[in-house]
């Protein structure tokens, strides 16, 4: 039983025990927070076991566990988003938290570190550190997106809404509009069956009277004869 | 003494296999789930088995919470046209005949 064994111990009783207690009972914003701060304590407990039983294998698991950990943290922020926004945590207990966990990473890790000399080891040591307090600090900003975030494409029922085309009442392409195509039901002052004025309306002209100068439907009511182009006044007349 | 973290970790296992069995919401329940991985992990390691401790670690703590939620949200997706079933149910009698 050496000093790295009763760290460990420590730590485990006094660390692990009451992050324990927050991840099994609370809302679900305090539970997700205290689980980083567990795979964390974890993983830190695993380094020191590894010095403590002088066994550098034993440092393999809390790589995993620094890589593994914030990945399943992550897992419950996505999943569990709705929840997360009904009762968001309060920022500045996050805050606090996430201190604690790089205080506890760089409490750990400097003694280890010390021990351990240059090296492999050493290079190991530090890339499990700041892959804890990234875990942590990636961890809290997702916490903190809210709905905003990534988590919009839990409400609709498939997944996030495709690119594709698109559906739900608006008109899709153009091709089925007479008007410019842009996508929004054409509304460029037209009433629908009334006469298509498109073009500048001939005054001179009564309504009934068969048009002579070229093919325009101006003023025509709807029903009249269209009598426009080269059938007006038998074939061929000035065509 | 020299057996303290050996007991410090059966303690925790204990623990979080009591609190698993205790909370009853499936949703809830992934929570404890991913602390006994954890705390079978630490246990596995300090009985000097740390090929065993990786792949509790591995399992215990990304995949078994994963499976639980997806499984819990599928569920809930699942379950939330039913409660619309007053409303429209011959509608929703075609939507289940289709999906089967």
């Amino acid at each position: 039983m050496n000093g790295w064994l009763a760290a460990a111990t420590a730590l485990l009783v006094c660390g692990v025990g009451p992050a324990a207690y927050g991840v099994v009972t609370g809302p679900v914003h305090r539970r997700i927070a205290a689980q980083n701060l567990t795979t964390t304590l974890v993983s830190l407990v695993l380094l020191l076991l590894a010095q403590g039983y002088a066994r550098p294998a034993y440092v393999d698991t809390a790589l995993l566990l620094a890589v593994l950990g914030p990945a399943g943290t992550l897992v419950y922020v996505r999943l569990l988003a709705p929840d997360v926004a009904e009762r968001p945590p309060r920022p500045r207990r996050l805050r606090a938290l996430t201190l604690t966990n790089y205080v506890a990473v760089a409490a750990v890790t400097l003694p280890l570190c010390a021990a351990a000399g240059p090296g492999r080891s050493l290079a190991k040591l530090l890339v499990i550190a700041v892959l804890l307090g990234l875990g942590s600090h990636v961890t809290a900003r997702a916490m903190t997106a809210g709905p905003g975030g990534p988590a919009d494409d839990e409400t609709s029922p498939d997944g996030p809404a495709p690119d594709g085309p698109v559906t739900g009442g608006r008109v899709t392409g153009g091709a089925s509009t007479d008007g410019p195509v842009t996508g929004a039901p054409a509304d460029d002052g037209r009433t629908p069956g009334g006469p298509v004025t498109d073009g500048p309306v001939d005054d001179r002209r009564a309504p009934g009277d068969p048009v002579t100068d070229g093919p325009t439907y101006d003023g025509q009511p709807p029903g009249a004869p269209l009598t426009n182009g080269p059938a007006a006044g038998g074939p061929g007349a000035g065509r | 003494m020299t057996d303290l973290p050996l007991l410090a970790g059966l303690a925790l296992v204990v623990a979080a296999a009591t609190a698993t069995v205790l909370v009853r919401d499936p949703g809830r329940q992934a929570f404890p789930l991913a602390l006994l991985g954890l705390a079978l992990g630490v246990l596995f390691l300090l009985l000097q088995a740390p090929d065993v401790a990786l792949s509790q670690l591995a399992v215990g703590c990304a995949l078994t919470p994963l499976m639980v939620l997806l499984t819990v949200r599928k569920a809930r997706r699942r379950a939330r046209p039913r409660g619309r079933a007053d409303a429209a149910p011959a509608r929703l009698r075609h939507e289940e005949e289709d999906r089967e």
